[in-house]
């Protein structure tokens, strides 16, 4: 018999070696409470203090739910999340970005029934955000920050090189003149973007051309697009006043801004007062400069969901609630790490901000501002971009070409 | 070794009772017993092995005849993956990509890794140290060493800043243009993975018998024929372990191009790994990537066999 328990053993050991292959989205606390993950990208420690105390607060006003932080870095939260969404280990509650809404849609819960069974009000929330994190007419998150694709610039370099500094509202004749003089003694006026939304936001501001149409279509051969994404690679391989790209690097631009290399990034609110932070230079912001056929600019932003698999989804939903409501958004905007999705809110990242014009700046782009659509093949776009913008940028191929070469590889 | 002892005990009974059933039937029983025991211990292994190994490498034959998105229904394809991926000149291009890769690197892997083991002999002074220095690259994470070479390879970056103070002229831009990208990614793959060859190659050398060489030297060879004629047939096993090893890894390559140049200009650096991670985990097309997983698995074992048949003719095992 001891041969037989041994043999019973050696499995029963093995089996438990292998049960640390499941995962759960929700269970209970020691106290009873319902305990709940809370999946977020984290972009550093601070970042993480700061949703670890909106996990803290949520959990404390709610009472009966704890939640829990599961933070990845940006690059890897869409990877991880689609992983996770498709072994049924996903948390209860994950962060979506307005633009990847409908990759995730399939493994989220439409929030469309909880809304109406809490009356929830809407109209509260910034509503091209609502518009962006929604897909085939459900809404699938709540949104927590908002905020129209923008220019940063450099106030010393555009003081020392005697240039006065833009105003909200102007051209891409004033832009590139001004790029003209201060391109010298090894600076540029700005560097080369490969992200999607940063530069999909700079075609559309110069001529209006777009690869993702209104009703969230993709379409990679527009050749008004490709005609703007020309105009931007000019800038590098004809004006000279954009150094060349050094391969596929979406951090490539605002790494040479915040070097004090470039004299202007293209950015949005949300990375605005972490810029204003660390940069050793004046921070200013305006519009995206606006082309013939051009001037208006993307905006983008995130909120959180619920994921099908969780277990208490009326649960999560009071977490969302609270996470989205006034007071935590008013925090978050406050402590300048979101521009509120809640109008209500946003004056207080603003005051937050400190930066002259801003306020105005913010104003002009949110009037012009249209949501960035998604499509289930946005990160393919955004791979492709990555990939092969290079190629135009650096004067190896025109924007014609590669936008035709990007379209060849995206699944029609 | 006392778990070995009742197993070794009862084999001179075997011998001694095979005359008498009833003693047969109790050796029997206790022959059972101690077959019982291997499988046993290896039971745990064996399991981690079929669910963590074989079990994948089915499914992921299974899935590569379906459309499976990451998040959806999967649906029957048949062929229809492995039909699209020949038609596909991406992808053809990812793989003459990836074999451009093997043929430049594999080669210059085994010159550098050999050349330095055959400095390193035993008469140089510090030999361990530089065999220390020389294997940190191949310890060290690549994500680390990718980050210190984009510096280098970046215009204004290293290379360009020295070149450009001491001639004037700019470098190129290494890993922003298509006809330097691949070379500059093969260049940092070779520094940061000669040394784990140098090491196996260098322990062969002093593993050679002196009284072959000085034998050889008494005889009027010289260093160069010495090492050409017999050391480096006594380490040819080695070098075929280094050559098989290195081939298949080059074969995988991933991490350089992924950090580097995420597979451009365009897809000029795009290996089938990359490709297989782009598909499966940033397209949610797994069956897709799943077959191109299985014509990279065909391809290594091609080439595989291949050495394996032509190792006959260089590799010497009776020294």
């Amino acid at each position: 018999m001891r041969k037989e328990a041994l043999v019973a053993g050696a499995l029963a050991l093995s089996l438990i070696g292998l049960t640390g292959c499941g995962g759960s989205s929700s269970g209970s606390t020691a106290d009873g409470k319902t305990a709940m993950t809370w999946a977020m990208w984290v972009g550093g420690t601070e970042d993480q203090k700061n949703w670890e105390k909106v996990a803290d607060d949520v959990s404390n006003t709610l009472g009966d739910v704890k939640i829990t932080l599961q933070g990845s870095t940006f690059q890897d939260y869409f990877t991880k999340m689609s992983t996770q969404l498709s072994s049924n280990t996903a948390p209860c509650l994950v962060a979506v970005q307005s633009l990847r809404t409908a990759q995730l849609k399939d493994g989220m819960l439409p929030l469309d029934d909880l809304v109406k069974k809490n009356n929830l009000d809407l109209s509260a929330f910034d509503s091209s955000m609502i518009k962006g994190l929604s897909a085939d007419n459900n809404l699938y998150a709540l949104p927590y920050d908002v905020g129209p694709v923008m220019m940063f610039y450099n106030k010393d370099m555009f003081d020392a090189a005697g240039v006065p500094v833009p105003k909200a509202g102007w051209t891409a004749d004033e832009f590139v003149a001004a790029a003209k003089k201060l391109t010298a003694n090894g600076k540029h006026a700005i560097a080369p973007n490969t992200a999607d939304l940063l530069v999909e936001s700079q075609v559309l501001a110069y001529n209006g051309g777009r690869v993702l149409k209104e009703d969230g279509t993709m379409d990679a051969s527009d050749p008004t697009f490709a005609k703007g994404l020309q105009w931007v690679s000019d800038l590098t391989s004809k004006e000279k006043v954009s150094p060349e790209l050094p391969g596929g690097d979406t951090a490539f631009s605002a790494n040479e801004y915040m070097a004090g290399n470039t004299a202007m990034s293209i950015d949005g609110p949300w990375s605005l007062l972490d810029v204003k932070a660390k940069a050793k230079f004046k921070v200013g912001v305006t519009t995206l400069p606006a082309g013939p056929g051009g001037g208006k600019t993307f905006s983008a932003g995130s909120g959180w969901g619920i994921s099908k698999q969780c277990a208490t989804p009326d649960k999560a939903f009071a977490a969302l609630k609270e996470m989205t409501g006034d007071k935590v958004l008013g925090n978050l905007a406050a402590a300048g790490r979101a521009l509120a999705a809640r109008t209500a809110q946003q004056t207080k990242w603003i005051d937050n901000a400190g930066i002259p014009g801003v306020a105005e700046t913010l104003k002009s782009a949110e009037a012009t501002a249209v949501p960035m659509p998604s499509n289930t093949n946005s990160d393919q776009l955004g791979q492709l971009f990555n990939q092969y913008l290079v190629k135009s940028i650096n004067g190896q191929q025109s924007a014609a070409d590669v936008m035709k070469d990007i379209a060849a590889q995206l699944p029609r | 070794m006392t778990l070995l002892k009742p197993a070794k005990a009862p084999l001179p009974e075997v011998t001694a009772a095979t005359a008498s059933g009833k003693a047969k039937a109790e050796t029997d029983a206790q022959l059972g017993r101690r077959t019982m025991w291997g499988p046993a211990f290896a039971l745990p292994h064996g399991l981690g092995l079929a669910i963590f190994t074989l079990l994948p490498i089915v499914v992921s034959l299974v899935i590569s005849f379906f459309r499976w998105p990451l998040l959806g229904t999967p649906s029957f394809l048949g062929l229809g993956n492995y039909e699209k991926l020949f038609s596909d000149p991406i992808f053809g291009q990812v793989v003459g990509n990836t074999v451009l890769f093997v043929v430049l690197y594999v080669p210059l892997n085994l010159v550098v890794s050999l050349g330095l083991a055959a400095w390193l002999t035993p008469r140089i002074k510090g030999r361990h140290i530089f065999r220390v220095i020389f294997f940190i690259p191949s310890i060290t994470p690549v994500v680390a060493n990718v980050v210190v070479w984009r510096m280098l390879y970046q215009p204004g970056g290293f290379i360009d800043g020295t070149l450009q103070s001491a001639t004037g002229i700019s470098a190129p831009n290494f890993l922003g243009d298509e006809h330097w990208a691949m070379m500059a990614i093969v260049v940092m793959s070779v520094w940061q993975g000669f040394g784990y060859n140098m090491l196996v190659f260098s322990a062969a050398l002093d593993a050679v018998p002196e009284n072959l060489t000085e034998a050889a030297a008494i005889d009027g060879a010289n260093a160069w024929t010495i090492f050409w004629r017999i050391k480096l047939k006594l380490i040819s096993p080695s070098i075929f372990f280094g050559t098989m090893m290195t081939l298949i890894t080059s074969f995988q390559v991933f991490a350089q191009p992924f950090i580097l140049t995420k597979g451009g200009p365009g897809s000029a650096t795009s290996t089938i790994v990359l490709y297989i991670y782009n598909q499966g985990f940033q397209f949610h097309q797994l069956g897709l990537a799943s077959a191109a997983a299985w014509i990279l698995f065909v391809i290594i074992l091609g080439v595989t066999a291949v050495q394996f048949l032509g190792q006959k003719k260089w590799v010497h095992y009776d020294a």
